[in-house]
């Protein structure tokens, strides 16, 4: 008698194992990085919500977003330990270095099944393609370094906030006038740390009209100490110890400036579109306070232009990876409608500048999408929208990330040294850039 | 002797007796299986990694792809980068900073505490908290301690009429900054050992000077400090040999910055491998590290055997 129980028991286990099973085992797990912050319920919901919609194209599919980035320092360790993630978002610095070495998954396939693959802007595409147009991600977007500014502080101190400074030498007095120490206030700040202080000072060098790195014979040659550079950081140095215009704190990086700029210790500091997003999101600021306006220039008429691709892990299964190109494609572009829709209606800023990264017809309903749901103050970034003629400017084709690490070093001897010698400071860097980097290029 | 154990020739042969080694083995297997998780842990966590990153300073390695022999080129890649002296320079600038001021810090303050008669226990508890707070917490207060605008550092130099210093703005005060930063979180388990040593110090010694009319100084040159110079030798290598491998504070206070001023061999090692994943020249700066904190080590060998056996 009990062994009869045992038995149908056994045989009813089985048979609900059978029925469940094939589901079971046909589920497919993406996992991803830039999971929203979780300690920010707006974020969440929306993902929430993209989740829900994919769910019903592809029921297969379980998607896992991992409370991570990409981050260079474990990318490698991560990939040979087989804990990187399917799918991952990288700055537009990474893609060739990736593509070089065998790090990412050749997607193409995948990717011009989409319906909208044709209307890629080409040049964007070009960013995550190797030599022979083989495709191993696809741009999320794109942005254009300009210039932040609390408006309001420019109106009590009878300045226009229509109109910012477009020189370096407006921006220098408008500085001036807007610091006061006596109340913790600085008129501009300047990064320094993490490699974000060397972005920032490529993005000077090219409003003074000079470039970092150029190809001679085959051959990358760091051209770092030029007269360009050498007058972006007299402009930086004059700034900081004798017009005393910067923050007294150095070694900023954007996470450091961005509550500064918040709580109205700072009035101005180079920043991109969508860290005025950040400026809502995270510390809750008035948007009315904050205006966008070009990068101020020096002779180069030019800003740097970067973003983010999304990319994807070699050592993935190809249904993994289609599902994980088919995901990242679905929450990037697919769902843009009703997610901007959802950001609206839950406040979150929508319609900060933003470079185009399609072309034609898919572009134009894009605009119109957006423009439908908008509720950021577009009117204060007219000055950086209206300024059409300041050339946007990749970054620096080469190791980029290298570069950055070490004019990091260049930023933050000019900020911290008031003897520090920009011309001695740009040549060591330079020397440091060509020996331990480019020349050890294969 | 091992011929009479195992005769050739023919002949009653004597009643077998197990081998020697064997014997042994069976005598010591318990051990040698108690012993077994720790020697598997060691071997798996520790002796194969050191092994591993000899060969792969003659690697070029990403972990990724197939690793390829390049020779002494690891070694030749990180002695001709100028931040490799520069590195060194900081480390030991940082060594003989810890030594100048942190060395003597817990001696005096091991005496000071020995010689109370009161609230003792309350100040070994007092000058051992730094060394219970977790590592971010000492960072995050040390943060504000140095922040150049209302740190607290900076707060009671203008109540003093002083004026304010920009601590680790500076390159010329950012490793000085560090120290002091590391000695408070540090000290107090270094006090502990000292004060230990103090007192096992016979307190008929301090009798007997103090009958003879020896003054605080003349009994502290006297009896205490040649009573602990032993302690005081070994501490001194451990703590040449722990601040050599100094990454914590600058990695978390500075990034080895500004300009370079706080990068120390530990930090631009973990730059090769992290930031540039150059695994290989990683290794090899791990190499020579490895022989220099070796040469220390050896001497802190010698000196433990040394006292052991006069002691």
């Amino acid at each position: 008698m009990r062994k009869g129980t045992y038995r149908s028991l056994l045989t009813r286990l089985l048979l609900a194992l059978a029925l469940v099973g094939p589901t079971a085992v046909a589920q497919i797990t993406v996992t991803t990085t830039n999971a929203p912050n979780e300690n920010v319920p707006e974020e969440v919901a929306r993902h929430q919500q993209l989740l829900e919609e994919f769910a019903e194209l592809r029921p297969d599919v379980r998607i896992e977003a991992r409370q991570t980035t990409f981050d260079r320092q474990t990318f490698l360790a991560k990939l040979a330990a087989g804990t990187m993630e399917d799918a991952f978002l990288v700055a537009f610095t990474e893609p060739q270095w990736l593509i070089d070495n065998g790090y990412v998954a050749d997607v193409t396939e995948y990717l011009q099944a989409w319906q909208h693959f044709d209307s890629f802007n080409p040049e964007a595409l070009q960013i995550v393609q190797d030599e022979q147009g083989r495709l191993y991600g696809f741009p999320v977007g794109g942005y254009a370094l300009g210039l932040m500014y609390n408006c309001k502080m420019f109106e009590e101190a009878g300045l226009d906030p229509m109109s910012p400074p477009t020189t370096w030498e407006e921006l220098r007095e408008v500085a001036k006038l807007l610091s006061d120490p006596l109340r913790g206030r600085a008129g501009f700040a300047a990064l320094s740390k993490g490699g974000q202080g060397g972005w920032h000072l490529v993005t000077m060098i090219y409003s003074f009209g000079g470039d970092l790195v150029e190809q001679r014979d085959g051959r990358w040659v760091a051209t770092i100490n030029t007269p360009e550079a050498r007058a972006a950081l007299e402009t930086l140095k004059t700034m900081r110890w004798e017009d005393e215009s910067l923050t007294q704190q150095q070694l900023l990086e954007v996470r450091d400036v961005l509550p500064l700029l918040a709580t109205e210790r700072v009035a101005m500091a180079i920043m991109a579109g969508d860290s005025l997003r950040s400026l809502k999101v995270q510390y809750e600021a008035d948007m009315d306070r904050f205006c966008l306006g070009p990068l101020p220039q020096a002779g180069g008429d030019a800003t740097l232009a970067g973003g983010a691709a999304w990319m994807f892990n070699p050592r993935s299964s190809p249904e993994v990876l289609q599902a994980a190109v088919e995901w990242s494609l679905f929450q990037t572009f697919e769902a843009y409608e009703s997610d901007l829709r959802a950001q609206a209606a839950r406040g979150q800023l929508v319609g900060w500048p933003e470079l185009p990264i399609f072309v034609g017809e898919y572009q134009a309903i894009r605009d119109e999408i957006i423009a439908r749901y908008a509720n950021a103050p577009i009117e204060n970034y007219r000055p950086f929208l209206e300024a059409t003629h300041i050339r946007l400017k990749p970054e620096p084709p080469v190791e980029a990330q290298q570069l950055y690490r070490i004019l990091d070093v260049v930023a933050q001897a000019i900020l911290t040294d008031p003897f520090a010698d920009p011309e001695q400071v740009l040549l060591r860097a330079e020397r440091e850039f060509q020996t331990r980097v480019l020349d050890q290029l294969p | 002797m091992r011929r009479e154990l195992y005769p050739t020739t023919t002949g009653a042969r004597p009643t077998q007796r197990t081998p020697r080694w064997r014997r042994a083995l069976a005598h010591n297997l318990p051990a040698y299986l108690f012993l077994l998780p720790a020697l598997v842990i060691f071997a798996t966590f520790s002796w194969y990694p050191i092994v591993r990153g000899f060969i792969i300073s003659f690697q070029r390695i990403d972990l990724i792809n197939p690793p390829t022999w390049v020779g002494l080129r690891n070694f030749e890649f990180i002695l001709s980068d100028p931040l490799f002296t520069t590195a060194w320079l900081n480390t030991l600038y940082f060594t003989l900073l810890g030594l100048l001021l942190g060395y003597m810090v817990p001696v005096i303050i091991a005496i000071a505490v020995n010689e109370m008669r009161h609230a003792q226990g309350y100040f070994r508890l007092a000058f051992y908290l730094p060394v219970i707070l977790p590592p971010m917490v000492v960072v995050i207060l040390w943060k504000w301690f140095y922040d150049p605008g209302p740190g607290l550092m900076n707060t009671v130099l203008r109540l003093m009429d002083l004026p304010p210093q920009p601590w680790l703005q500076s390159p010329r005060t950012a490793m000085f900054s560090l120290v002091l930063m590391s000695t408070w979180a540090n000290f107090g388990g270094t006090m502990l050992l000292y004060l230990a040593a103090l007192q096992g110090i016979s307190a008929q010694l301090y009798e007997a000077a103090e009958i003879d009319g020896a003054n605080l100084f003349q009994r502290l040159w006297h009896i205490t400090l040649p009573q602990i110079r032993g302690v005081m030798l070994i501490l001194l290598v451990l703590q040449i040999i722990g601040t050599m491998q100094v990454f914590t504070e600058p990695f978390v206070m500075t990034g080895g910055g500004p300009v370079n001023a706080t990068l120390t061999v530990l930090l631009l090692l973990y730059r090769y491998a992290f930031e540039q994943g150059n695994f290989g020249a990683a290794s090899a700066l791990g190499l020579i590290l490895f022989a220099v904190l070796a040469f220390f080590s050896m001497i802190y060998l010698w000196l433990t055997r040394r006292f052991a056996s006069s002691s």
